[in-house]
């Protein structure tokens, strides 16, 4: 690709969500999606908006501040990004967090889609399946046998 | 990892059949791998409680890739008695995610409890469940709990001579990748198939097993071994491979036969003694001197009995004179006592003309024993350490040593 050295601007790439929102981003931004990289890769002009088909422009919007800060890496330390993260993603709402779960995904963003993963995964620690399906909204389909079943064939893991 | 988990995928949507899915249940409609992700996350008693939430965690749940079994023993046996129906308890859990488990593959199976050749039967299905499931990453630590002693004809034994002879899975043997054994007997002939077989193995680890394991001589046989851990396999009398992927060496135990042939990437080595009380370092020193030059990082783990402290004095003449261990960076020592010792040691000091350390670093010394002999080594390894910049959190008289001989060499 045509990083050098000497240049410290690096290009510009514009995105645009699938509510035809368009985000103008730098090269080395967007890049930490191996979507985007692939994308980037076979595309001749690269002036034109590259479609980030399944993301709307609201969690396009947060998926770019996660690439940003990420992206200057070396202005903050681990702790500190690592606090900015934490924050990042705690402040986003269920609903949120799913859509940025499938934008991680399918724009192939390691980091992010570990950061979120991670947070789902600690809103289940210490939860009751009652309570697991309160939090995500999950409707019981099991009939009050079928439950119990499947208590009784795995009753370690509901010991405290 | 994801064909495996796409094909998953596949096989739990035939299972989940016309169930609903409220409205704003959105995570349960994530795609299969980012749900997998987060289930693999958790713990294995976590992710058991999602089994019961509906059809689509049950449906997760008996995909798990990875079945990661282990319970602490001080946090739930509080009383010892409580062993056997404990192993029980736990050996009922193994047998019923492994029997409810639908994945086509799974990447690691660990299972992690006090258990002996009287469950022999329930592990045999473990194991081989694991390697019908082209198991990447397979460890069965049966380390007796409570710091008990067990005798080796209690431990349960590998099944691969006698009980596994099914070619399906041998061939399925081939996927993995590492293999770790805690208390588990193995014979030198299946340590040998183990490694004739599992082409990918890369990592190896066998801790006090063996009743019969004396050997293992593959000098002809290039192996994909980057790291090889044998720890206190007391019959072990000789290892003859050929490992030019090798990256780092542990043993502990009495000295062996040691033929490590091609091992030119070798830059780790760990040293010990285990129970062995006796003098290991110039035998080790000799034996490895061929493929000691790449050597970055060189630990010595010492537990010492009283008759060995003598042999303190051999360990510090061993590390002094290392052969040509130009590359070496950092050096560690532990050291630790076994049973009640008599810490009345002999002031014997060392100031042999070693080679000087160029390349030493840092230098690490653990369970320091605070006596004269310890200061005296640790000193001469300074002076002699052109280079040496970290020495941990070693005692402020070595720094003093330091300050000492810098001023001597400008003044």
């Amino acid at each position: 690709m045509a990083s050098t050295s000497t240049s410290t601007l690096s290009r510009k790439l514009i995105l645009k969500s699938s509510d035809g929102e368009k985000f103008e981003v730098d090269e080395n931004v967007a890049m930490q999606s191996q979507t985007i990289k692939h994308m980037i890769e076979d595309l001749d002009d690269i002036n034109s908006p590259i479609p980030v088909s399944i993301v709307t422009g609201t969690i396009l919007s947060k998926v770019i501040e996660y690439c940003k800060k990420h992206a200057t890496e070396d202005s903050d330390s681990d702790e500190q990004l690592k606090q900015w993260d934490k924050e990042y993603a705690n402040n986003m709402d269920l609903n949120t967090l799913y859509y940025l779960l499938l934008a991680a995904n399918y724009m192939e963003i390691k980091g992010l889609l570990e950061l979120i993963t991670q947070c789902v995964a600690d809103m289940i620690k210490g939860k009751s399946p009652e309570e697991i399906r309160a939090h995500f909204n999950i409707k019981n389909d099991f009939t009050p046998q079928e439950e119990a079943n499947i208590r009784n064939e795995n009753p370690w893991a509901f010991e405290n | 990892m994801e064909p495996a988990l796409k094909s998953c995928k596949h096989k739990c949507s035939e299972v989940k059949g016309g169930e609903f899915i409220a409205e704003n249940d959105r995570m349960s409609q994530l795609p299969h791998d980012v749900l997998m992700t987060i289930m693999s996350l958790l713990t294995m008693k976590e992710a058991g409680k999602t089994s019961i939430v509906s059809h689509t965690w049950y449906n997760l749940w008996r995909c798990l890739p990875v079945l990661f079994f282990k319970v602490d023993p001080y946090s739930t046996i509080k009383d010892k008695l409580l062993l056997p129906e404990q192993r029980s308890g736990f050996t009922g859990w193994v047998n019923s995610v492994v029997g409810a488990h639908l994945g086509p593959v799974i990447d690691e199976l660990r299972v992690i409890f006090d258990l002996d050749v009287r469950l022999e039967s329930d592990i045999d299905k473990w194991v081989i469940f694991g390697f019908s499931k082209q198991v990447k990453h397979l460890e069965l630590d049966l380390t007796p709990f409570y710091n008990r002693s067990i005798s080796l004809i209690d431990c349960y034994t590998w099944p691969l001579d006698c009980r596994i002879s099914s070619l399906a899975l041998l061939g399925n043997m081939t996927f993995l990748r590492s293999l770790c054994l805690k208390y588990v007997n193995v014979s030198g002939k299946d340590v040998e198939c183990l490694l004739r077989v599992c082409y990918a193995l890369e990592d190896l680890c066998i801790v006090n097993g063996s009743i019969d394991w004396t050997h293992i001589n593959l000098p002809d046989l290039s192996l994909q071994l980057k790291h090889l851990k044998v720890l206190d396999c007391p019959r072990l009398m000789s290892i003859d491979i050929k490992v030019p992927k090798l990256v780092s060496f542990t043993h502990h135990w009495r000295p062996i036969d040691l033929h490590i042939r091609d091992s030119l990437l070798l830059s780790k080595v760990s040293i010990g003694n285990g129970e062995f009380q006796g003098e290991i370092v110039n035998h080790v020193l000799n034996s490895l001197s061929t493929c000691f030059s790449n050597v970055k990082f060189m630990s010595w783990d010492f537990m010492l009995d009283h008759p060995f402290v003598d042999n303190l004095v051999k360990v510090n003449m061993g590390i002094n004179n290392p052969p040509c261990m130009t590359n070496l960076k950092h050096m560690e020592f532990h050291f630790s006592i076994l049973y009640n010792m008599n810490t009345e040691f002999r002031r014997d000091i060392v100031k042999h003309k070693g080679r000087p350390l160029k390349s030493l670093k840092t230098l690490e010394h653990i369970g320091i024993l605070g006596l004269p002999i310890d200061i005296e080594f640790a000193t001469y390894v300074v002076e002699n350490s052109i280079m040496l910049k970290d020495i941990g959190d070693y005692l402020p008289f070595i720094a003093e040593a330091i300050v000492r001989r810098r001023s001597r060499s400008q003044g």
